[in-house]
């Protein structure tokens, strides 16, 4: 045994040690006071922050209806396979060979999907596939836990109840594009947006606002509560001018040819009819288009894609007469009674220019020369008339400049002049060129939605309506009628539209006449046909064959209180009289046999 | 009957109230996982055995197992070698015997031998020796257990046997020691400092025990592995609060963000939900626990009772406060249990031994009886 003095020393360390014992356990318990009192908060929120992820909530697209509220655009549901980066429990690239297995897809492809998205929000989620079977929606539910982060989300696609008949006016939604988040702030990596016609001009109505949810989650990413935070408001439905039977009708009446038919209402400017030859299956854009698929339509010879009425450069051929001889009405050299000898042809500075009539329509006045189509009348008018007073009343109705129609995208066209020729080719304007402009043709060009625009301004006898697709919008609840401005926007006076309308009443009604294939009787439709030359030709020979001229049809009825303007296109198919004509007919019968009286027989 | 009369009362009813405490958290963090349901109901029965080896020690005279001191060491010792040759790997270290109804962690019953070694060695000793070689032989003694432990490897349980070597010297007045202990620990620092710095320098650890270093240096850093438990741990704790969120009711340790909270984070589980005024409670029992396992050590017949006393209460104090310390962040996680409340029968049965052997040296603290 230890001495004593030995024995009160080790209770006195035996003491020390119980001091620093109770010093340790007061500095550890000071420790869970500094976590659990004093940062209480900051482990609250951090705890949140694990619990607790945000998702955005993607608001429905507004739908699209007719004229008379027949459904047009849709949504449906789509099942998405989605990558869900903040719940993932490994970096992406450890599990990017396993997940392009269970996929089925190459790993570069998920590879390139993850690139793309790098840089956002971390809760946003990667779309991996889009409208996925149902037996891959169970095959991925079955499999979350071996892959956290892989989810099935639905989403809505946009489902065009008619795919082929609305193509180019409804257009097509898609992914944002670098460019169009670069334009909009507010877009987000992944939105869907309108890329063309009224998906794009009314993106703004359609799309709706975004909300967002709360998803409350366990340590293995099973969601077990879900709370709605800002519920998305949805996009606002739009009602449009057009109208299902018409545009049925117009798209039977064209068939296969590439070509145009615009319907419009010339009292408030709706276009009823506008319809794009050849068309496209809109509900391909939907899905996910394969390369192939894309090549396809790029490549097809009619174009599809290619929005005529608005886009398309042509030469108007004769229709483009009734500018000429409005001008030299306006300018006071001619009045209705002014005759002109029509030999067949027409010598200017050394050129021989020819009539479509080789051996001559002899005398005739303003009215035999519109109604017959002459071409020499033109060229003794045009001649003293000028290319400058010219060009001055083509931009007068409307070419040359937009249409103001609400779809985006439109071109100008051309009205040449020998200001603008200078402007652009550096070269003088040879006087004979302004011949060739008279009849429509040299370097005149125009869309057809500037040519049906001309019709009304005619018939409404220098009114101008803004054509326009949206008749209305209901958003939040709200309706929004769309109201037509109409004002009078034409400087020629009204008379002399009178006398021109006169003339086009009689090129179809009367038996002579080059638009008697488009007269309903009882209807007084009246029209002014036109066959445009495409190409230079080598022969005479060349010059007859018919894929060698468009074929056009422009006009409005009735006579009197005229309600509708018409303008058909048929490419390559012949002369207007015997090709645009009878399909004028027929859309103009379909609208009066639904919108007017057709009279006892 | 007389010996129960001696007995600490108050150690007693702290040791049952401790463990209830344990068993009602373990019910708490297992009860709806598959597979654990019925694990509080084990932790009863680990509860029960455990206090059938409590009285057993002791009613019984810690002098008869001390002076078995020899044998028991060098058992132990034996035992750390099975382990390592036949033992079960788990999470890259063998330190478990698996049977088919339970493991076994001979680590923690060897400190139990170890103690006993220990106390023999010191209380043998009649003359005042020089100090060196005391200190010396103590290494050599606890060296041999600790570096087969190191070797499992199982640095946590390693470092329990700390106190071994610090407390006898200390008790003993050998100051020499005391300076030995300083240059261990900046040795220590030295191996942390290299980690951080220079990792490929520190070529005898273990990448993960690197790891867990360079995450209790900076836990927010790595949010994966070792970095994610303390993360976890802390916002649990956080969650808390005052009063915390009620038996049952966290939310970050019931929705499984926290790894292994019915064992070694299972402090994490009560001060989420019983708040920092649970913990503190917690706390203070098992600071009155200590205290009066240091005061049994004051009042020991002999200076065996004393040095026996003090080695057990010193092993469970340094146990209980780096588990605790761990959760908060205020020393590296290692895979330690809490004495008492952690779910577990090695750690149980161990506790329950050295809180017997305690007891045994308060009941025979008047040498004529």
């Amino acid at each position: 045994m230890r001495p004593t003095q030995n024995l009160l020393g080790l209770k006195r360390r035996l003491q020390g040690l119980q001091l620093v014992v109770g010093f340790i356990f007061a500095v550890v318990v000071a420790s869970y006071y500094r976590v659990q009192v004093l940062n209480h908060d900051h482990y609250v929120d951090l705890g949140e922050k694990y619990r607790i992820k945000k998702r955005p909530v993607m608001a429905t697209r507004g739908l699209v209806y007719d004229r008379e509220k027949r459904l047009i655009t849709r949504n449906l549901p789509s099942y998405n396979l989605v990558l869900q980066r903040d719940e993932m429990d490994q970096p992406f690239q450890q599990a990017l060979p396993n997940l392009a297995q269970f996929l089925e897809k190459p790993p570069e492809q998920l590879q390139h999907a993850y690139e793309e998205y790098r840089g956002s929000l971390l809760s946003q989620p990667i779309p991996l596939e889009e409208n996925v079977s149902f037996e891959t929606v169970l095959k991925a539910l079955r499999n979350r836990l071996n892959f956290p982060g892989l989810a099935v989300e639905v989403s809505s696609r946009r489902d065009y109840v008619y795919p082929d008949l609305f193509s180019h006016v409804l257009g097509y939604v898609g992914e944002a594009s670098s460019q169009d988040l670069q334009n909009n702030p507010d877009l987000m990596l992944g939105d869907v947006v309108g890329k063309r016609g009224i998906e794009n001009s009314y993106n703004s109505v359609l799309t709706g606002i975004q909300g967002e949810k709360a998803i409350h989650i366990n340590s293995r990413g099973v969601i077990f509560r879900e709370e709605m935070e800002n519920p998305p408001i949805p996009g606002g439905n739009l009602t449009l001018t057009l109208d299902l039977d018409l545009q049925m009708a117009a798209k039977q009446a064209i068939g296969e040819h590439g070509g145009v038919i615009l319907l419009m209402d010339v009292r408030n400017g709706d276009l009823l009819v506008f319809y794009s030859s050849p068309t496209f299956d809109l509900n391909q854009f939907s899905k996910q288009m394969s390369r192939e698929q894309w090549a396809d339509l790029i490549n097809q010879p009619g174009q599809p894609l290619f929005n005529r009425p608005l886009q398309g450069l042509y030469a108007p051929g004769s229709i483009f007469k009734l500018v000429t001889v409005l001008s030299a009405l306006h300018n006071n050299l001619i009045h209705s009674n002014t005759k002109v000898y029509c030999s067949g042809s027409y010598q200017y500075l050394g050129r021989t220019f020819h009539c479509h009539k080789r051996d001559g329509h002899g005398e005739l006045d303003l009215w035999e020369a519109i109604q017959k189509s002459c071409n020499v009348y033109m060229y003794t008018i045009s001649k003293d008339l000028g290319a400058q007073a010219l060009a001055e009343t083509a931009y007068d109705l409307g070419f040359g400049q937009k249409s103001g129609i609400d779809v985006v995208g439109e071109k100008l066209g051309i009205v040449p002049s020998p200001k603008w020729k200078q402007q652009t080719t550096g070269k003088p304007w040879y006087s004979g060129e302004t011949l060739n402009m008279a009849i429509g043709q040299g370097n005149v060009q125009v869309t057809p939605i500037q040519l049906v625009k001309m019709m009304a301004i005619i018939a409404s006898e220098g009114h101008c309506p803004q054509p326009h697709i949206l008749k209305g919008l209901e958003h939040q609840g709200e309706e929004q009628p769309f109201e037509p401005t109409i004002s009078r926007c034409s400087t020629i006076e009204t008379e002399h539209f009178t006398t021109v309308k006169t003339a086009m009443w009689q090129v179809v009604n009367r038996p002579s006449g080059t638009g008697s294939a488009a007269a309903i009787p009882g209807f007084d439709v009246c029209g002014k046909t036109g066959t445009a030359q495409l190409l230079t030709f080598r022969s005479e020979a060349d010059r007859k064959l018919e894929r060698n001229m468009n074929a056009w049809f422009a006009g409005f009825a009735p006579l009197d209180n005229p309600q509708v303007a018409i303008l058909v296109l048929v490419e390559q198919v012949g002369a207007g009289s015997t090709k645009a004509a009878p399909i004028a007919r027929e859309v103009l019968s379909a609208y009066f046999l639904k919108y007017g009286r057709l009279p006892a027989l | 009957m007389k010996r129960v009369g001696l007995m600490d009362q108050v150690s007693l009813v702290l040791t049952l109230m401790l463990a209830l405490v344990g068993i009602v958290f373990v019910h708490s963090s297992t009860h709806s996982v598959p597979g654990q349901s019925l694990m509080w109901v084990k932790q009863t029965l680990y509860l029960a055995t455990g206090m059938v080896i409590y009285t057993v020690l002791a009613l019984s005279d810690y002098k008869r197992w001390v002076d078995r001191g020899n044998w028991l060491g060098i058992l132990g010792i034996l035992l750390l070698v099975a382990v390592l040759v036949w033992g079960h790997k788990v999470n890259g270290a063998r330190s478990w015997f698996r049977f088919p109804m339970f493991s076994l962690q001979p680590s923690e019953f060897v400190k139990i031998s170890t103690i006993l070694w220990v106390t023999k060695y010191f209380s043998s000793i009649q003359e005042r020796p020089s100090s060196l070689i005391e200190f010396s032989v103590s290494c050599l003694m606890i060296g041999v257990p600790v570096g087969l432990i190191v070797m499992q490897p199982d640095l946590g349980t390693a470092l329990l046997y700390l106190p071994f070597f610090l407390i006898p010297n200390f008790l003993l007045g050998n100051k020499e020691s005391i300076w030995v202990t300083c240059i261990g620990i900046l040795f220590v620092g030295l191996i942390i400092g290299g980690v951080i710095f220079k990792p490929n320098w520190v070529f005898f650890l273990k990448p993960y025990q690197k790891d867990r270093i360079i995450a209790f240096i900076y836990p927010e850093r790595d949010t994966s592995n070792s970095g994610y438990q303390v993360h976890q741990s802390k916002i649990s704790i956080g969650q808390g609060g005052l009063f915390g969120m009620g038996i049952g009711k966290g939310k970050q340790t019931k929705l499984g963000f926290l790894p292994a909270q019915h064992n070694d984070f299972i402090l994490a589980v009560v001060a989420e939900e019983s708040g920092f005024l649970g913990m503190s409670a917690l706390m203070v029992m098992f600071l009155v626990l200590f205290w009066r396992g240091l005061a049994t050590a004051v009042e020991a017949r002999d200076s065996m009772g004393s040095m026996l006393a003090a080695l057990a209460i010193g092993t469970l104090a340094l146990q209980t406060l780096f588990n605790g310390a761990m959760l908060t962040g205020l020393v590296p996680t290692t895979g330690i249990p809490c004495p008492l409340v952690s779910a577990g029968g090695s750690s149980m049965w161990t506790t329950c031994a050295l809180l017997g052997l305690v007891q045994s040296v308060r009941a025979h603290r008047f040498v004529n009886h």
